[in-house]
Order: C-alpha cells, then sequence, then structure tokens
C-alpha cells in the first residue's frame, strides 16, 4: 500500500515537473577514489579498534533522463574496489598477555571486558573486494552555477574478487557474491559548452548483506569522482538556455555554507562529565519565500559532531565507573552525520537583513569513532604497571543511525557585489532522544525514563556565500 | 568554489585516516617482592632480616629511580626499623622486623612510592610468632591437615604425619623436618604414626602397608603385611603393653607380640572396630573398639571375651596407672565415668554438653600431672585425677589433641585447615 503511494508519488511529480519542459538524455564518464568506510555493527564494536579509511578506485559510466529542469533519473554501471583494513591493539612490548587484546567479537554478556575471552589475534586485518555494481537513482538537481545534483537510490553489485588477509575468513566460501545496497549522492555541474559539462560528485553506499557471513559488517564507502557529462538529445533549444542572467529565481535562495560545529553531550545524568567538541560543519541550503520576510528553509549538510570525555572510566567512550575505574579517558568521540533541516525563517530588515529560524532536523549517522588516549594504571600485588593507550575504536554499532531534533538560529545576510551576499548565523541544535544504542546495556544500568547516555547538542558558527537560484 | 570543498574533504578525510592506530605502550612497570618466602616461623618478640626487592620491566623506558618504602607492622604489634627507606632497582633493601606478641600470624607491609611521592604497590610479608602459654593458630600450612602426632619424651623426639607426609619434629616445637628417605617411596604414603614405650615407631600407609623405626626414623622395616590381601589403610594401634593391634573392615582384629613380624587373629571382637586396648596390672586386657558400645575384658590375653555392660553408650576407653578406668558415654551428652573395679561398677564423673557427636580420637593426653581432655564438639578439658575436670580452652571446632615431646599441646580443627600450638610454661 505504502509503495503504491509513493509511486503515484512519484509519477505525479514527474509529471508535474515535466510538463513545459522537453526531456533530456545524456550520458556521463566518471572516475576517482572510493574512500573504504565499512560499517560494523559487531556487538561490542568499541573493542574492535581502528577500520582505516583506505582509497581503491572508482570508475563507471550512467545515463541521465532529465524529466525536469529540476528532476532526472540516473542508471549507470560502475567497477569499484574497497579495500578494508582494521588495526586491533597491540603491545609494545613482548611480556604477558601476548598479543593484541581486544577481541573482534566476544561473546560474553558482561558489560566490561572479559578479559576471559580474549584471543590474541593479528594486529591488522584485510578484506578486499571488487565489485561491478548497477546504480539506480532519483536525481533533483538545483539549477545555480554551478549546478547542484542531488540523487538517492539503491544499487545492485557483482563480486568480481575477494582477498582476506589475516582473516579468520580467508577463502571463505560464505561470502556473499552479490550486494544490495543503497546510494546516496550530491555534486556539482558545471557547463562547459553547449552540450558538455564537469562533474564532481560525491556518493555514499551503504551495503545490507553481511561480510563476511558469521560477522555484523556491511559494505561501506564514499566515493569521489570526477567526470564529463554529455548531452545526447534535447529539446527545444530555450530549453538548454538555462543558466542567464534574467532568469534569476528571487524566491529561492542557495547558500553554500561552512563553519565550525561545537557540540557536546547532554545527555543526563553524567552530562557534566564530558566536554565539548570541535567539528566541522559543511554543506548547503535552499531557502523558499512562502510570504513576504518568511522562507522555508532546508538543505544538505555534514556535520562532525560528538564529545570529549576526561575522566576516570571504564570505557573509551562514555563515563561509566562500575566498582572501580579502569582508565583515566582523554578521548574525542564523534559521529558523522548528514543533515537534512526543516526550518522556517522570518527576515527583518532592508540592507543588511536579519533572520531567526527554527524548526526541526534528521540527521543520518554515516560513522562514529572513539579516539583519543587512555592512561591504565594497574596495582596488583607488588606490581605497579602504567600503561599509556593509544584508543581508536569504530562505534558504529553503539550510535543509532538516525538523530531527530530541534534547530534554532539567528543570522545575517550582508550584500556582496553581484548577485551574492554573505549569510553569517549561529545555530543551535539538540537531538530528540538518546542516540547510544542501549541494547548490549544490561536492564539495570540502562538510563532511565528522561535520561540518555548520548543526546546530540550542538552550536555552529557558520559562514555561507548564497548564490542566486535560476529559473 | 568547487576545488574549495574538494580540498577541505580531502583534507577532513585525510586528517582522519592519519589518526594513530590503537596501541599499548607500557610506560612503567615495577615488581616487588620480599626475598624470602612468606610463612617463617619464629618465637614471638624475635627480630627477623627482611629483604624487598624492587625490579624493573626492561622494555620500559622509564627512568630507574629509587623508590621510597613504609614498612608497616600490619598486625602481631610489631616493629620495623628503619620504617622508611629508599630501593633501588635490582637491589635488596634489609630491614629489621621485630616480631610482636599481640597475635601469632603477624603482617608486614612494604608499601612503595615514587620519590615525587605517588603510590604503586605494596608487598605483604607473614610470618607466624609462636607465644607461651597462648594458642597459636597456623592456617592452611603444611601442618593443619595432619592426622597424627607422636612423641618420645625418654628420646626428645616428636613426629607427625600430615597431608600423606611424615615429619620431625625439629629445633622448635613449630618446625617440622620433612622425613622423605625412604618415606617418600612408600606406595600410597604415611596415614597414621604410633610410638611403643621403647620409642619404637610405627607408621602405616593408605595402602595397608606397616613400616616399623627403632632408632628414632632413621632407618625403616617394613612389618609383615596383616592384611595381605588388602591395598586400602588400615586401623592400627599401639597397646601400652607394646603390642601391635590392627584391623580393616571385613576382616578380623590382628594382634602382633613381636613388632609387627607376625600377626595373630583375635576371635570374639567381630563388628566391634578398633579403638583402645590396654593392659591391665592384673594382666587382663580390656579393649574398647571404635564402635559404640564395645567395652571388652579378656582375661586369658585375648583369647576370649566379656563384655563388659556401661552406664549409657560407650565411645572411649582410658586406663591410668592404677587401673582405674575411664569409659566416655553418649549419656546426657558427654559423661565419663569410672570404674575401680575392673567395670564392675561406674561412678558418674564428669558430664557436658558438646555441640555434637562424633568418634573420639586421641581424646586423653598427659602431660606431667595433668591430663588434657579433647571432647570434640566441646573444646579441652583439664583434670589432675580424671575425676575432677575444669574447662580448659572451649573450642567446638577441635577434633584431634596430642601432646609433643615437649609438653605442647597440638590441637587440630574440624575442617582440616588450621592447627593450634600451645606452649605452656606455666602449669
Amino acid at each position: 500500500m505504502k509503495q503504491s503511494k509513493l509511486l503515484l508519488l512519484v509519477f505525479l511529480l514527474i509529471a508535474f515537473s515535466s510538463s513545459n519542459y522537453a526531456q533530456q538524455i545524456s550520458v556521463a564518464f566518471h572516475s576517482g577514489i572510493n574512500i573504504s568506510d565499512i560499517h560494523d555493527y559487531s556487538y561490542r564494536s568499541y573493542y574492535s579498534g581502528k577500520w582505516k579509511y583506505k582509497p581503491g578506485p572508482l570508475e563507471g559510466i550512467s545515463l541521465e533522463y532529465s524529466i525536469s529542469p529540476v528532476l532526472g533519473i540516473r542508471a549507470g554501471a560502475d567497477f569499484s574496489a574497497v579495500y578494508y583494513e582494521n588495526h586491533t591493539y597491540i603491545h609494545s612490548y613482548d611480556g604477558w598477555p601476548p598479543g593484541p587484546v581486544p577481541c573482534w567479537h566476544l561473546s560474553s554478556s558482561s558489560l566490561l571486558p572479559d578479559y576471559s575471552a580474549i584471543i590474541p589475534y593479528p594486529e591488522t586485518r584485510m578484506m578486499n573486494f571488487s565489485f561491478f555494481s548497477i546504480p539506480v537513482q532519483l536525481r533533483l538537481t538545483i539549477p545555480s552555477k554551478p549546478r547542484i545534483n542531488l540523487a538517492a537510490g539503491a544499487y545492485y553489485a557483482f563480486l568480481l574478487d575477494r582477498n582476506h588477509e589475516n582473516s579468520y575468513y580467508n577463502n571463505d566460501p560464505e561470502t556473499a557474491k552479490n550486494d544490495l545496497g543503497l546510494i546516496y549522492s550530491a555534486g556539482l555541474s558545471y557547463p562547459v559548452s553547449e552540450r558538455l559539462a564537469a562533474m564532481f560528485n560525491v556518493r555514499y553506499t551503504k551495503g545490507c548483506r553481511k561480510i563476511p557471513k558469521f560477522e555484523e559488517y556491511r559494505h561501506g564507502s564514499t566515493g569521489f569522482t570526477l567526470g564529463l557529462s554529455y548531452k545526447l538529445f534535447s529539446g527545444e533549444e530555450e530549453n538548454n538556455k538555462e543558466l542567464v542572467q534574467d532568469s534569476i529565481n528571487n524566491k529561492i535562495y542557495l547558500t553554500y555554507r561552512g563553519g565550525v560545529n561545537l557540540s557536546w553531550n547532554s545527555g543526563r545524568p553524567a552530562a557534566k562529565k564530558y566536554s565539548l567538541y570541535a567539528g566541522p560543519s559543511l554543506g548547503f541550503n535552499i531557502g523558499f519565500e512562502m510570504s513576504p520576510g518568511t522562507y522555508f528553509r532546508t538543505g544538505l549538510s555534514f556535520e562532525r559532531q560528538g564529545y570529549a570525555l576526561r575522566d576516570s572510566s571504564n570505557y573509551y567512550h562514555r563515563y561509566f565507573i562500575g566498582d572501580h575505574a579502569d582508565y583515566y579517558v582523554n578521548t574525542r568521540i564523534s559521529a558523522d552525520y548528514v543533515v537534512i533541516p526543516a526550518l522556517f525563517e522570518f527576515y527583518t530588515g532592508e540592507t543588511i537583513r536579519y533572520y531567526l529560524n527554527t524548526g526541526a532536523y534528521l540527521g543520518f549517522r554515516l560513522n562514529a569513532r572513539c579516539a583519543g588516549t587512555a592512561m591504565d594504571e594497574k596495582v596488583w600485588y607488588g606490581i605497579y604497571e602504567l600503561k599509556k593507550i593509544t584508543v581508536y575504536d569504530n562505534l558504529e554499532g553503539l550510535i543509532q543511525s538516525t538523530d531527530i531534533g530541534l534547530i534554532a538560529g539567528v543570522g545575517m545576510v550582508l550584500p556582496l557585489p553581484g548577485n551574492s551576499s554573505l549569510d553569517i548565523g549561529l545555530q543551535y541544535r539538540r537531538g530528540f532522544y538518546d542516540v547510544y544504542d542501549t541494547n548490549d546495556i544490561p536492564e539495570e544500568l540502562r538510563p532511565e525514563q528522561g535520561e540518555a547516555l548520548i543526546r546530540n547538542s550542538s552550536v555552529a558558527l557558520q559562514v555561507g556565500l548564497r548564490l542566486p537560484v535560476y529559473k | 568554489m568547487k576545488l574549495q570543498y574538494i580540498l577541505t574533504v580531502i583534507i577532513l578525510i585525510s586528517v582522519a585516516s592519519c589518526s594513530p592506530d590503537p596501541y599499548y605502550e607500557l610506560l612503567e612497570s615495577y615488581s616487588f617482592s620480599f626475598k624470602d618466602n612468606s610463612g617463617n616461623r619464629l618465637p614471638a618478640g624475635e627480630v627477623k632480616d627482611i629483604f624487598l626487592q624492587y625490579s624493573m620491566n626492561k622494555n620500559t623506558n622509564a627512568p630507574a629511580d629509587s623508590l621510597r618504602v613504609e614498612f608497616e607492622a600490619l598486625s602481631g604489634g610489631g616493629s620495623v626499623s628503619p620504617s622508611v627507606a629508599f630501593v633501588n632497582p635490582d637491589m635488596y633493601l634489609a630491614a629489621e622486623w621485630e616480631l610482636g606478641t599481640s597475635s601469632c600470624v603477624q603482617e608486614l607491609r612494604a608499601s612503595l612510592y615514587s620519590l615525587t611521592g605517588r603510590y604503586l604497590t605494596f608487598v605483604n610479608y607473614v610470618a607466624y610468632g609462636f607465644r607461651e602459654n597462648e594458642w597459636d593458630e597456623i592456617t592452611g600450612d603444611f601442618d593443619s591437615k595432619m592426622n597424627d602426632l607422636v612423641a618420645d619424651t625418654l628420646n626428645g623426639l616428636s613426629m607427625m604425619v600430615t597431608n600423606n607426609t611424615l615429619y620431625r619434629q625439629g629445633e622448635r616445637y613449630f618446625l617440622w623436618e620433612e622425613l622423605s628417605e625412604p618415606v617418600g617411596e612408600w606406595q600410597g604414603g604415611p596415614r597414621t604414626v604410633e610410638i611403643d614405650s621403647e620409642g619404637i615407631i610405627y607408621v602405616s600407609t593408605w595402602e595397608g602397608e606397616l613400616y616399623r623405626s627403632a632408632d628414632h626414623g632413621e632407618s625403616w622395616t617394613e612389618c609383615t603385611r596383616p592384611y595381605p590381601d588388602r591395598d586400602d589403610a588400615i586401623y592400627n594401634y599401639v597397646s601400652n603393653d607394646d603390642e601391635l593391634w590392627v584391623y580393616a573392615p571385613g576382616h578380623k582384629i590382628k594382634r602382633s607380640k613381636n613388632g609387627g613380624l607376625t600377626w595373630t587373629e583375635i576371635n570374639g571382637l567381630e563388628g566391634a572396630g578398633l579403638g583402645d586396648v590396654f593392659r591391665l596390672n592384673n594382666g587382663s586386657l580390656l579393649f574398647h573398639g571404635s564402635n559404640c558400645c564395645s567395652l571388652y575384658i579378656s582375661d586369658d590375653d585375648g583369647t576370649s571375651w566379656t563384655g563388659i555392660p556401661t552406664p549409657g553408650s560407650s565411645i572411649k576407653l582410658f586406663v591410668n596407672d592404677n587401673d582405674e578406668i575411664i569409659i566416655c558415654t553418649q549419656l546426657s551428652g558427654i559423661t565419663f565415668f569410672m570404674s575401680a573395679d575392673y567395670g564392675a561398677t561406674f561412678t558418674s564423673v564428669h558430664q557436658l554438653y558438646p555441640e555434637f557427636g562424633t568418634v573420639m580420637g586421641n581424646t586423653f593426653n598427659r602431660w606431667k600431672d595433668f591430663y588434657y581432655v579433647l571432647v570434640p564438639g566441646y573444646g579441652i578439658l583439664k583434670t589432675y585425677d580424671l575425676v575432677n575436670y575444669e574447662p580448659y580452652w572451649q573450642n567446638p571446632d577441635l577434633i584431634e589433641l596430642f601432646v609433643d615431646h615437649n609438653g605442647v599441646l597440638v590441637a587440630k580443627n574440624i575442617n582440616n585447615v588450621s592447627i593450634y600450638y600451645r606452649h605452656n610454661t606455666l602449669q
């Protein structure tokens, strides 16, 4: 039922947007790098060490069918390779206990590290895959200069080759021979001639099949490509003259913005144990005039947010002390989100315009990590040891995949020469709920009603450049 | 504009990728130990030299500073000199520990600090300070599982069987030397030790062997096996006329008059087990089995036996030098009866209520003019004449009591984990 409604909606959107528009078909070639970003949902992933971001080739061809200036369908064929490399903890001396300590997957239900279950693992494990994939996406274009292309869809990938090193899954016959996943992309396209356009594209993929079968890992990568697009067929000539100076759409603004996110964990009751984390905030906003002085603002941004922990704790990534604290922790816990805001924005002023906006946001978590150091002081009978632990743990399995919250912001828009303007704003965000997945915590230790282990909060100082959007 | 974004993203990814890998780095690692193992036994108040060693893990880069050591007597009331000192890596720190007298178990703690005052760790050293006229408890040591003990006052010798090993008392009553040759080669290991009035020692093993030593344990000869077809433990006893008595379940009691060379079966005592046998001054043999109500007398050197009725259920027999018979019966708790007419009549002399009832092993122990009588579930009574008893140490957890050749009382806890020594210098 839901699917049929969605199809109907898509059909109506296509039909509406394509009226008075001669459809185009273009072909695009792209080539670039694929940065591996495995999705590790394993239980106790916070002791699994670091998954390195490793580059691999990404090349492909795609066909785009533009139904309207803003809407299109993109399909293609890609060759890509992803190289996953994990580094676990190793000791700096050859004493006891031997080998890397943390386990990739521990079976104990205990909250604390179960050292009885520790198995020496190789310090580095690698899994390499190459794929031939077929992505299909729905594309949305913001007609600016350069144009912004946003697309979302799915892919089906055929495994071409694979290789495991230092892995228990060497020659694992259970490894899936194909993958089905989601693909999101955002890019810029700049016309260099009537039919030819240069493209820069960023894509993010998230597989659905487990790799290997017995682990909680899914394929994932972020690809960066440069390419060229060529219009094969187009309708009336007028439709190709999209970006002319006198066709500026004054009811829509587009802002490319960047800034700094000062974020913290406002989850209670341990909020005082955490301190601020500074991360980047990059993206764009698009505003639609609803009435004079009132806009609806949305967009897409990459936000890295988190918190810092400098205290005694049993964990590197959050404050918890059982009988006694195991470590003195100095870590930064951060998660990358793609944030889509939905804001109502109110303006005042003439030359310099001031605005105030408020609304909600939806954040999609891309990955999460904990990095820093921990001091491990062990006093046994007659023995004193002080260890410094360089921490890097993947926390993707612990942080919820989405975050929803409230946004409130203020700012001002200063006119620049030409059609551009400068947007300086301050934005406050706060999540509605706990983004920490408490499934692996015993019930008696879970936060009570109204409490949260991690609740995202941030203040972002952003500076943006407003560019004209064309009709 | 586009280039700026691309560069920013690439820089971000590069920064994320370049963060250091997980790693453990050992910054400091020290270990401390005393040169001697804990558990030394000394007279209370004596001074013990102690040596503390400090070593560093060779793989750390931490500077090899000296460390401050604070000594503290945690229990026992002793003192250490010096109480604060400094120790260098791979060297011994010497100190003198004067044991206290407030408890037998004495514990010394050495707390280690860096030169900046940061607490590092500690090590403890435990010693036993044996006191006079006090019960000194030793827990979890080799003698805590003592099975048997014999004393030879004429030759100044005591021997003990504990933990399947035979020991001979050393220079001090709390020091014991293991007799490993040839005892260690005996099948099953020692189980009991008995001694006769001539100082001849008999040791039975867990596999039914019996060994004899006439030179205080220097050499041993194996007796004729009383039950050749049996590979399991036997009960053995040396009566006050130096005859050997043995028993094994399913077999008849046997007796040897020649130190275990030959054995004679005893008839008429079937089902009684083997407890105590006394040769009376009139030549009769008085016998009590390990089972209840088995008091017998034989006027023909054990050829035939006549049961003696007792008031209550008798479980223990003792006969003093005057042929006065003492029996312990389970009448109203435990009641001691005395008979001065070879069991024709019994007179109640003492009665008490132990916390539980069980077999009575080595019950009557004499040292000089006094008897120390152990009643399991109650404790120790002291008596001069076996008629008038006074509580000596009420401890219901005691199960066995012995006296060594120095008159030191040695009692054993029912849980098999503790042994108590008491060296009386006052009567």
